[in-house]
This record gives structure tokens, C-alpha cells and sequence, in this order.
């Protein structure tokens, strides 16, 4: 017997289980991105702290956001952190996976020493980095002093330092993994080209620069756009390393969101910041589409 | 010769700082485990020890009881049922995108995708107004919810049913096999590897959640262990040999997985990269 695939029963059924298996994905997106997105908008218009009835306040609480100090300087907390974390994370990262890719014997043993960091939650980072970088006989200070006769640093109690030793903690976090993404690209990258390169007698700068790297091109966008969002929302290492502390120097926006609407329950105030971030966010990234465009 | 010489210097060089840089990265760790072991009164000594002296093995114990134990199981539950739920929710929807057209298809789609690029924190305070009128807030329902699908997931999956050949489906649909049945009997067992990646990722992903279950789980009853911890050493106290016990403990599940599986994870990285 045979049935014809085209005929319109068949595809007919095949439409339906179409939607048939939609449909979870459809009641996800809808409960939990989509209505809460627009809802977000609208609390933004509100006084309201999730119990007694909204307010509507119009403009409030962006015009009250754009008088805070505190806003501001916890947005340029955070734009510090990423400025700090995303160079560093990335070209190291890119710089590592480089090198192992030169060598062959023991590439698997060091990366997997690298990309075990990457096992430890952030909490737990963070718990560590804090007794490590304790002031006082805390074991980074204690080798500064006695190896290096240095005075010890206030890693976390000077309101100066308190931000790189946060930022240092979310790059150890973050390096293996996308060392990782690197190395995977750069083990795809056509070898017939560096081959020809190398018959043409370019050396290894010459073929990582021109061979490599215009290759990776896509991989290196995509990994900074994903750095760049991933660091603006800085969280843990401020809630557990810090406080937000000394004088506010490690406060970030969401830390600082986080405060407002569930320490605060202010959630109008908390949705304005969230929305505001948000839009930072999404012109950035639309900036380096451009941009990368541009240059193709 | 001379040429021989030049070669191996520069690949001696090349060893040397990948072996520096290992070991700054990897001191952390050792230094964590280490200071697990070590009794409160020995925990700050100089020269630091690698190997503690007298082992405290009491520190374990000392942590679990500080709620560690519960702390861990909550989020051994939490993590493994959303696992379950998301690993074949995404297989699902990744099997629609990749082998059957319907209406709208590439809008949504791209829809899906945009959600990885929204910040989290944007639909949690809707979100836990969701779950503070519905009653679920503080309980594993609530806590789950958020993390039964993601965008990742789906991405990842569909890339490789598309590898699937369309044959296999038309086949069974020609012996009569209904679509449910195709989905479950053919194409789970098909993309078994590709769920067990994504499995581990998404385990991964919801064992450090911090944020949702900060705010919709702080209670007890239902509390995680990445919370738990982040309350225990907030709270001013100086048991910091149970605090880097608990932080060691906590890490282990994921550590684990890791170590066995680690095949799965490096495939990952190659199935959802820059191919699609």
C-alpha cells in the first residue's frame, strides 16, 4: 500500500500536531516573558508595593530616578564593572584558548583546569573571594606583606579598590567558559587556510591575525554582546562580597533594583530602573550590530 | 638545528604561561578546599598550608547542620524536576522549528531568541507579583515555573533535529505512526545526546539561580542552597570554616557532573556555536 505524503489529509495532520506541540512553548513565553515585559511598563507607571492598591503616578518615578544620586552612581558602578570585566574577560580568555591550541600534549589537562571554574556558582565565588581578600590576615594581604614587605590592601573595605576585587571575582568566574567557547571556534576555523598560509611563510602572529581571527569574527561578536549583558547585571559578588558597600562603591543597578523592590517593596521605582537598564542594554547591543556590519 | 631550537623555545614559552596562568586559576579552588579543612583557630595561619594541619573533618558536619543538608536537597529537587521539564519542552519546540512549517514561524522564532537578550531581572518583579496573587510564592512550584523552558534550549536543539533526515519522519508516518508517537519513539531516542548536553546545561543553570529564588523562596521551608549560603555568611558571622565548607559542598553536585561528563559539555560548545 501506498500513501501519498501530500495528500491534503496527511498534511493536515501534520499542521495540527504543529500547533499541537506549540502549545507549552507558546503558554511559557506568554506567562512568563511576554505579559510580565508589558506589565513591567505599565508597573513603571506606579506607586504600588505589591499588596495595597496601585497608584498611578504618571512620570514619577522616572522624574524622582533622575534626581537620586544613588542612581546614578549605581549605573556608574555598573558601567565601571563592565568596562573593567569585559576587556579583561574576553582578550584573556581569547589569549588562552590561543595557546592551547598551539599545544597538543596536555591541552586537554590544562583546560579542563581552566574550565573547571566555571562548576562554582557565583554564590560560592563569591563566598570564597571574600574570606581570600579579607583585610586583615586574609591570604592574598598576608603574601603581599610578608613576600613583598607591601602594606595590606583594602580589598573590600576601601571604597577605591572594593569594585576591581569585584570585578576580579567575576572574571575568574566567567574566563573558562568563554575560553571555552573560543577554543571550540577556533578548532573549527578552516585548516586549509592556515595551511596555505603557512606554505606562503607567514608566521604564527601573521596567520592568528589574519587568518584566524577574520574567521572568528562572528564568534567574537556574539561573545561580547553576550558579556556585555551578562556583566551590566551584576548581582551576587555586591549582595554577598560587598553590600553594596564601602560608601556605596560596589552598589549596582540590579543590586540596587533589588533593593528597591524587595527591600523597599517600591516596585514602581524598581520598574522604571529595570526598564531604563533594559533600554542601555538594548542599544548597545543594537550599536555593535551595526557596527559589525559596517565593517563586513 | 638552530631552527629546531627556535621552535621548541617559543613552544617552552608557551607552556610556561598557560602553567602560570593555570595555577593562578586553579589556586582558588585548591585554597577552598584546603581552608574546609582547617580548624577556625588555624584559618587565617601564615605561611598558609596547603595541606591542613590538624584535619577538620568536623567542618563538614559543623556545615551541614548550619542547613546545609536542607539547603542542598531543596535545591537537588528544584533543579532535577525543572531539568526534566525543560530538557523535553525544548526537544519539543526545537522538533516544531525544525521539521514542521506553520504560520509565523520565523517571528517567533526570533521572538525566543530576544528573550536571551532581555535582562532576567526586567520580568521579576511581574513575576513575583504573578506569584504573590497566585499563592505560590515560597513553594517549589513557584520556584520552578520560571525555569521549565529556555531559549537556549530550543536554539540547541534545534540545530540538531535539523541533522535528522526527513526520511526517518516520513517514514514512520508511512507505517502509520501517529505524530505524538514519531515525537517519543522516534526523535527523543534520536536526540539523546543532544538532550543529555542540554540537560547538564540547564542544571548547571538553575543549580546557581540566585535571584528568582532569593526573592520568590526565602523562606525556610522551600530555601535553595545558593540562598542559604548567601544568608549564612551575611549574617555576620565569623564560623568561616563552615562558611568555605558549605561554599565546597554546595559546588559538588555541578563539580561532579563535571568531571564525569565533562564529553557532553565540550560537545555543547560545538554543536551551539557559530554553525547555525
Amino acid at each position: 500500500m501506498k500513501v501519498n505524503l501530500k495528500s491534503s489529509s496527511f498534511t493536515r495532520n501534520i499542521r495540527k500536531a504543529a500547533y499541537f506541540f506549540l502549545i507549552p512553548s507558546l503558554i511559557y513565553y506568554v506567562t512568563v516573558w511576554v505579559y510580565p515585559l508589558f506589565r513591567n511598563i505599565q508597573i513603571s507607571f506606579l506607586k504600588y508595593n505589591f499588596i495595597d492598591a496601585p497608584k498611578f503616578v504618571m512620570f514619577d518615578n522616572y522624574i524622582n530616578l533622575f534626581k537620586d544620586k544613588y542612581f546614578w552612581n549605581a549605573l556608574k558602578n555598573t558601567f565601571a564593572y563592565t568596562g573593567i570585566v569585559v576587556p579583561i574577560l574576553l582578550i584573556s580568555a581569547f589569549l588562552v584558548a590561543l595557546l592551547l591550541n598551539e599545544i597538543a600534549r596536555g591541552r586537554r589537562f590544562f583546560s579542563t583546569i581552566i574550565f573547571i571554574t566555571t562548576s562554582f556558582s557565583m554564590v560560592a565565588v563569591a563566598i570564597i573571594f571574600r574570606l581570600m581578600f579579607v583585610t586583615e590576615f586574609g591570604v592574598i594581604n598576608m603574601w603581599l606583606v610578608n613576600i613583598f614587605g607591601m602594606q595590606p590592601v583594602g580589598w573590600l573595605t576601601d571604597s577605591r579598590i572594593a569594585l576591581y576585587t569585584v570585578a576580579i571575582t567575576g572574571i575568574w568566574k566567567e574566563l573558562g567558559w568563554f575560553m571555552m567557547i573560543y577554543l571550540a571556534a577556533i578548532q573549527n576555523v578552516d585548516v586549509t587556510l592556515i595551511e596555505a598560509a603557512k606554505i606562503d611563510g607567514a608566521n604564527a602572529v601573521q596567520i592568528i591575525k589574519n587568518v584566524t581571527i577574520p574567521q572568528l569574527k562572528p564568534v567574537i561578536l556574539l561573545t561580547t554582546i553576550v558579556a556585555i549583558i551578562l556583566e551590566l547585571q551584576v548581582f551576587a559578588q555586591s549582595y554577598i562580597m560587598t553590600g553594596g558597600g564601602p560608601s556605596r562603591s560596589t552598589e549596582t543597578i540590579v543590586y540596587y533594583i533589588y533593593k528597591a523592590a524587595f527591600r523597599s517593596f517600591d516596585a514602581g521605582y524598581a520598574s522604571a530602573m529595570s526598564l531604563i537598564l533594559f533600554i542601555i542594554i538594548f542599544i548597545i547591543t543594537v550599536i555593535q550590530l551595526r557596527v559589525f556590519r559596517t565593517e563586513n | 638545528m638552530k631552527k629546531f631550537l627556535k621552535k621548541n623555545y617559543s613552544k617552552l614559552i608557551i607552556y610556561l604561561i598557560i602553567i602560570i596562568f593555570s595555577t593562578i586559576m586553579i589556586f582558588p579552588v585548591i585554597w577552598s578546599f584546603s581552608q574546609s579543612l582547617k580548624i577556625i583557630g588555624l584559618f587565617f595561619e601564615y605561611p598558609f598550608r596547603f595541606i591542613p594541619h590538624p584535619v577538620a573533618w568536623e567542618n563538614y558536619p559543623g556545615a551541614w547542620h548550619v542547613g546545609i543538608g536542607h539547603w542542598l536537597n531543596n535545591s537537588l529537587f528544584i533543579t532535577i524536576i525543572s531539568v526534566i521539564i525543560s530538557t523535553f519542552f525544548a526537544t519539543l519546540t526545537g522538533y516544531v522549528f525544525a521539521k514542521f512549517n506553520f504560520r509565523f514561524k520565523n517571528i517567533y522564532f526570533v521572538v525566543i531568541l530576544a528573550t536571551m537578550m532581555i535582562p532576567w531581572h526586567l520580568i521579576i518583579i511581574p513575576l513575583y507579583e504573578m506569584v504573590v496573587k497566585t499563592k505560590l510564592v515560597n513553594t517549589y512550584t513557584g520556584l520552578i515555573i520560571p525555569f521549565t523552558l529556555s531559549a537556549f534550549g530550543i536554539f540547541l536543539m534545534r540545530q540538531f533535529i535539523t541533522i535528522i533526515p526527513d526520511e526517518l519522519i516520513d517514514a514512520a508516518r508511512v507505517d502509520g505512526a501517529s505524530e505524538i508517537r514519531i515525537f517519543l519513539q522516534l526523535i527523543i531516542p534520536l536526540s539523546l545526546p543532544a538532550m543529555a548536553t542540554l540537560a547538564i546545561f540547564n542544571f548547571m543553570g538553575t543549580w546557581e539561580e540566585f535571584f528568582w529564588p532569593l526573592v520568590a523562596g526565602n523562606a525556610d521551608r522551600v530555601k535553595v542552597v545558593s540562598v542559604g549560603m548567601a544568608g549564612f555568611v551575611t549574617a555576620k558571622i565569623i564560623d568561616y570554616n563552615y562558611q568555605i565548607a558549605g561554599a565546597v559542598i554546595s559546588v559538588l553536585p555541578v563539580l561532579i557532573l563535571f568531571i564525569f561528563l565533562q564529553r557532553f559539555i565540550t560537545k555543547g560548545f560545538m554543536l551551539s556555536g557559530i554553525k547555525g
